[in-house]
C-alpha cells in the first residue's frame, strides 16, 4: 500500500513537473520577459487587431493579446507575443501561424538584417491549453526564461 | 380675289419666318435657366450653360481649382475619421511597417517588406502570402481596387545611382497607375536621415545628400506621371534639415512613438478625387511663380 502510494505520488509529481505546458500563458507574461532584458532596443506594443493581420489569425478567435515588437526593424526582429485564444483548436491554428511567422521573418530579414537570423532560428514557441507564446530574443537565455514563467 | 389670296399668303410667310430662324428667348425670360431637363429649348437650341460647365476649352473658369502636379498637396481639413483610409493601400518598406504598427491609422491595407526596393517590386525575393499564394508586390497590389494608394520607397535604394532609382520608380509608378486606374496616387518625399547617427549605424551611402537627390526624383516623377505629391519629409525635417536625433535610434527609423506625425500629415493632406482626375485630364499647365501649391514642390 505504501509503495503504491509512493508510486502514485511520484507519478503525480512527474505529471505536474512536465505540465508547465498545462498552465496557460497570460498577457502579463510578456512584461515579465521584457523586464528580464531579453530583447534588443525599443520594444513597442502592437495592437491586437494588427497582430491578427500580421500573423494571419482570425481576430475573433483572440480573447486577449500582448505583443511587443522591436521598433528598429532595420536591425532587429525581436518580438514577444502572448495570445489567449477562444479554444484549443484556435490555439493550434495560432501556434501554426506563429511558426509560419518566424519562417517568413527568417526569409525576409536574411539579406536585410542577417544578424537577426540566429535569434529567429532560436525562437521559442509554446502552446499551453488555449494560449500561445512566441518569443524572439536572446537565444541563450530565452528558453529558460520562458520555462521559468510557470514554475 | 387672286391678289387677296396672294397677300394673305405673303402675310403668313412673313409671320412664319422669325419663329423658324431666330433664337427663342422665351424660356430664358421665364427665369428657369433651362426648361427642358436636357438643357435644350423646345426648338432644340442649347440653353446657355453656367460658367465652368461648358465643354472643355469653352470656359475661362476651370471646374476645380487647378492642382499643379509636382507641387505639394495643400493642407486641408483633417479627415473626419480613419474610415477615410478604409479604401487605401499603403506601399513601402520598413518605415511603412512602422506606420502600420505604430502610426495609429486603423484602416487600410498595407504591403511592405523590410529591405525592398523599387527595383525588386516584382521580384520573388519579396513575396506576400495572400490566400496561400506567394505574390510579388506588383501582383499583390493589383488584386484589389483602391481609392487611394500611398507610396514611400527609396531608403533602401540609397546605395543605387539616382538614375537607377528614377528608372525603377518610374516603372513602378506606371504599374501602379495601370493597376489602380480609379485611385488617387500619392507619392511621398523621403523623410531625412540624421547624418550623425547614420555615420555610426548606417552604410556610408546612407546620407541626406542622397536622400535629397532622390526627393528631387520624386518631385520630377510626380509631375511627369501627374500624381499627387506629399511632403512627408517636411513632417520630420528639423530646423537643421536633419531627422532629429531624439526620435530615432539609428538615424533612419523612427522610434515607435514617432510615427504619429506621419499619420497626422496624411490625415491633413488629401486631394478631392474629382479635382485630381480633372487636373490629370488637363495635363500640366505651365508652373508660374505663385501658381504652385504648398512649398512649390521643392523638397
Amino acid at each position: 500500500m505504501r509503495r503504491m502510494t509512493l508510486c502514485l505520488l511520484c507519478a503525480l509529481a512527474l505529471l505536474t513537473g512536465c505540465g508547465g505546458g498545462e498552465t496557460p500563458y497570460g498577457a502579463e507574461d510578456a512584461q515579465v520577459l521584457l523586464d528580464e532584458g531579453l530583447f534588443e532596443g525599443d520594444m513597442a506594443p502592437v495592437e491586437q487587431r494588427l497582430v491578427a493581420v500580421i500573423y494571419g489569425i482570425d481576430e475573433d478567435a483572440i480573447r486577449e493579446c500582448a505583443c511587443y515588437m522591436a521598433a528598429n526593424t532595420a536591425s532587429s526582429a525581436d518580438e514577444v507575443t502572448i495570445l489567449v485564444l477562444t479554444d484549443e483548436k484556435a490555439a493550434q491554428a495560432a501556434e501554426e501561424a506563429c511558426r509560419k511567422r518566424v519562417e517568413n521573418q527568417i526569409r525576409d530579414v536574411a539579406s536585410y538584417a542577417p544578424g537577426a537570423v540566429p535569434r529567429l532560428e532560436a525562437a521559442v514557441i509554446r502552446r499551453s491549453g488555449s494560449t500561445v507564446l512566441l518569443a524572439v530574443g536572446d537565444p541563450e537565455a530565452l528558453p529558460e526564461a520562458v520555462d521559468a514563467l510557470h514554475k | 380675289m387672286r391678289m387677296r389670296k396672294l397677300l394673305i399668303l405673303l402675310l403668313c410667310l412673313l409671320a412664319l419666318l422669325p419663329a423658324g430662324c431666330g433664337r427663342n428667348t422665351g424660356n430664358q425670360d421665364s427665369g428657369n435657366g433651362g426648361s427642358a431637363n436636357d438643357g435644350t429649348d423646345p426648338s432644340g437650341n442649347r440653353e446657355p450653360d453656367n460658367a465652368g460647365q461648358t465643354d472643355a476649352g469653352q470656359t475661362d473658369t476651370p471646374a476645380y481649382p487647378l492642382y499643379y502636379f509636382g507641387s505639394f498637396v495643400e493642407q486641408s481639413d483633417p479627415v473626419g475619421d480613419d474610415s477615410f483610409f478604409a479604401d487605401a493601400l499603403f506601399l513601402g518598406d520598413s518605415r511603412t511597417e512602422g506606420l502600420q504598427l505604430w502610426g495609429g491609422i486603423a484602416q487600410g491595407d498595407y504591403l511592405w517588406k523590410r529591405g525592398i526596393t523599387v527595383l525588386e517590386v516584382d521580384s520573388e525575393k519579396y513575396t506576400f502570402d495572400i490566400d496561400g499564394e506567394q505574390l510579388t508586390m506588383v501582383e499583390a497590389m493589383a488584386r484589389k481596387q483602391y481609392a487611394k494608394v500611398y507610396l514611400m520607397m527609396g531608403i533602401n535604394e540609397l546605395g543605387c545611382s539616382v538614375e537607377d532609382y528614377e528608372e525603377g520608380l518610374s516603372v513602378f509608378l506606371d504599374q501602379i497607375i495601370a493597376a489602380q486606374p480609379q485611385a488617387v496616387i500619392y507619392i511621398q518625399t523621403l523623410p531625412p536621415l540624421n547624418d550623425g547617427l547614420a555615420e555610426k549605424y548606417l552604410n556610408d551611402y546612407e546620407r541626406n545628400a542622397q536622400v535629397d537627390a532622390f526627393n528631387e526624383v520624386i518631385v520630377r516623377l510626380a509631375r511627369e506621371k501627374r500624381i499627387a505629391l506629399l511632403n512627408t519629409a517636411g513632417a520630420y525635417r528639423g530646423e537643421d534639415g536633419q531627422l532629429p536625433a531624439d526620435i530615432t535610434s539609428d538615424g533612419c527609423h523612427f522610434n515607435s512613438s514617432q510615427y504619429t506625425p506621419w499619420a497626422d500629415y496624411l490625415r491633413r493632406h488629401t486631394i478631392d478625387p474629382a479635382r485630381y482626375f480633372y487636373c490629370r485630364e488637363l495635363g500640366n499647365p505651365p508652373v508660374t511663380a505663385g501658381s504652385a501649391g504648398e512649398g512649390g514642390g521643392q523638397p
